[in-house]
C-alpha cells in the first residue's frame, strides 16, 4: 500500500507561462507544497500566481559550495516534505530530468520507501534548439553531452552526427562550484585542437542560446572552427557541431543483407 | 499580478496573437494592453537587456544553473 505523501516532478520549460503543459500546470496548482528551482524572479513570480505555498530551493546554493552537496540537500528537502504527508510538486526549469540530479534522486528514494513519485517531461533547451536551428536529430543522429565531459574523457566521437556541447561557457570547470566562470579560453583551445583531428578549419559551428522571452530572439551565431577560440560565451551558451558529411555505408553489412547503396537511397526518392 | 509589464510578457509567452501584435507594433501593443508610459517606452526602445533586467529575467547569472554530475 502506498504511503500518504506524494511527489510530482514537473518542468516548466524555458518560457514562463508558455512552455508548461496542461497537466504540469494542474499539478502545480493542486499541490500542498510547491518546491521550485527556477533561474529568475520572472519565473518565480509566475509560479507564485499558481500556488500560494511556493518554497524556493535555490536558497541552498552558496558561492564556492559544490553542486553535488547542494543537489543532495535539495533531494533531502523534497523527500522530507513528502514524508511529512504533503502532496509535493517539485518544479524545475526546462525538462525536470535533464541536467537535474535532485529530481531523479528524490524519486528513487521515495519509490524505494513506498511513496508515489513520478516525473512529467518538460520542454528542454534541446527541444528549443531543434526548433530554432531547424535540426532533426533523426537525419544524422545526435551526440548530446556536457562540454567539460566531452573534453575530459576519451570516448568515441561520431563526426557524422550532430554534436551538441552543453554549457560550453563553463568548459574545463570540473569543480562543480562554478569557480571558473568566464574562464573558458583554455578549455576552448583544447576543444579546438581536439576537433581539428577530424574537422577542417572552415567547418561551420553554431553558438546557440535559447530565448526565455517570446519577444527576444535566440542567439544563433555561426562561425568557423578556426574562430572558436575568439567567440564570446555566456553561461547559457551551447555549441552545435554539424556533421562533417553523410556517413559512409558499412559495405560488409550491405553485402550481408544483399543490398546496394542504391537500394538504401531508393525509398527516399519522391516522384512528382 | 501587480506588475503590468510582467503580466504582459507572460501573456505574450502564451498567446501567439498578442505576440504577433507586439511584433508588428510593440509600442501600440504595449499601450493597448495598459502598460504605464515608462514601460511602453522601454518596450518601444527595444533594449532587450534593459527589458530582461526590468523583468528580472536574466539567465546569464550562473547561480541557478544546473550542472551535470559525471557518472
Amino acid at each position: 500500500m502506498e504511503k500518504k505523501g506524494s511527489l510530482d516532478v514537473v518542468g516548466i520549460g524555458l518560457r514562463a507561462g508558455g512552455d508548461v503543459c496542461v497537466s504540469a500546470k494542474a499539478y502545480i496548482e493542486q499541490a500542498d507544497t510547491v518546491l521550485i528551482v527556477v533561474p529568475d524572479s520572472f519565473s518565480k513570480n509566475w509560479l507564485a500566481t499558481l500556488n500560494s505555498n511556493v518554497q524556493d530551493l535555490t536558497n541552498l546554493y552558496q558561492q564556492g559550495k559544490s553542486r553535488a552537496k547542494t543537489y543532495h540537500e535539495m533531494t533531502q528537502k523534497i523527500v522530507d516534505e513528502v514524508k511529512s504527508g504533503q502532496k509535493v510538486c517539485a518544479v524545475f526549469y526546462g525538462h525536470p530530468g535533464v541536467f537535474v540530479n535532485a529530481s531523479h534522486q528524490a524519486i528513487k528514494s521515495l519509490k524505494s520507501e513506498g511513496f508515489r513519485a513520478q516525473m512529467l517531461p518538460g520542454i528542454s533547451a534541446e527541444d528549443w534548439l531543434f526548433s530554432d536551428l531547424n535540426i532533426d536529430p533523426g537525419t544524422h543522429g545526435c551526440m548530446s553531452i556536457e562540454a567539460t565531459q566531452f573534453l575530459l574523457y576519451e570516448r568515441p566521437h561520431d563526426i557524422y552526427a550532430y554534436t551538441i556541447l552543453w554549457q560550453i561557457g563553463l568548459i574545463g570547470d570540473h569543480t562543480l562550484a562554478l569557480s571558473k566562470t568566464n574562464q573558458y579560453h583554455q578549455g576552448l583551445t583544447l576543444l579546438k585542437s581536439k576537433l581539428l583531428r577530424d574537422f577542417p578549419l572552415d567547418h561551420e559551428l553554431i553558438i546557440y542560446e535559447a530565448s526565455t522571452l517570446s519577444i527576444i530572439s535566440p542567439r544563433i551565431e555561426r562561425l568557423s572552427l578556426n574562430e572558436l577560440t575568439d567567440v564570446k560565451l555566456t553561461a547559457a551558451s551551447t555549441l552545435v557541431i554539424p556533421p562533417i558529411s553523410d556517413a559512409p555505408f558499412n559495405l560488409e553489412i550491405l553485402a550481408a543483407l544483399n543490398l546496394s547503396k542504391d537500394d538504401i537511397k531508393e525509398p527516399l526518392k519522391i516522384d512528382e | 499580478m501587480s506588475d503590468k509589464l510582467v503580466e504582459y510578457i507572460l501573456e505574450i509567452n502564451a498567446n501567439p496573437e498578442l505576440l504577433e501584435k507586439h511584433m508588428d507594433n510593440p509600442a501600440e501593443s504595449a499601450s493597448d494592453y495598459g502598460l504605464p508610459a515608462e514601460d511602453v517606452e522601454l518596450i518601444a526602445n527595444d533594449d532587450k537587456e534593459a527589458i530582461k533586467k526590468r523583468l528580472e529575467s536574466q539567465n546569464y547569472d550562473v547561480k541557478g544553473m544546473m550542472l551535470a554530475l559525471h557518472s
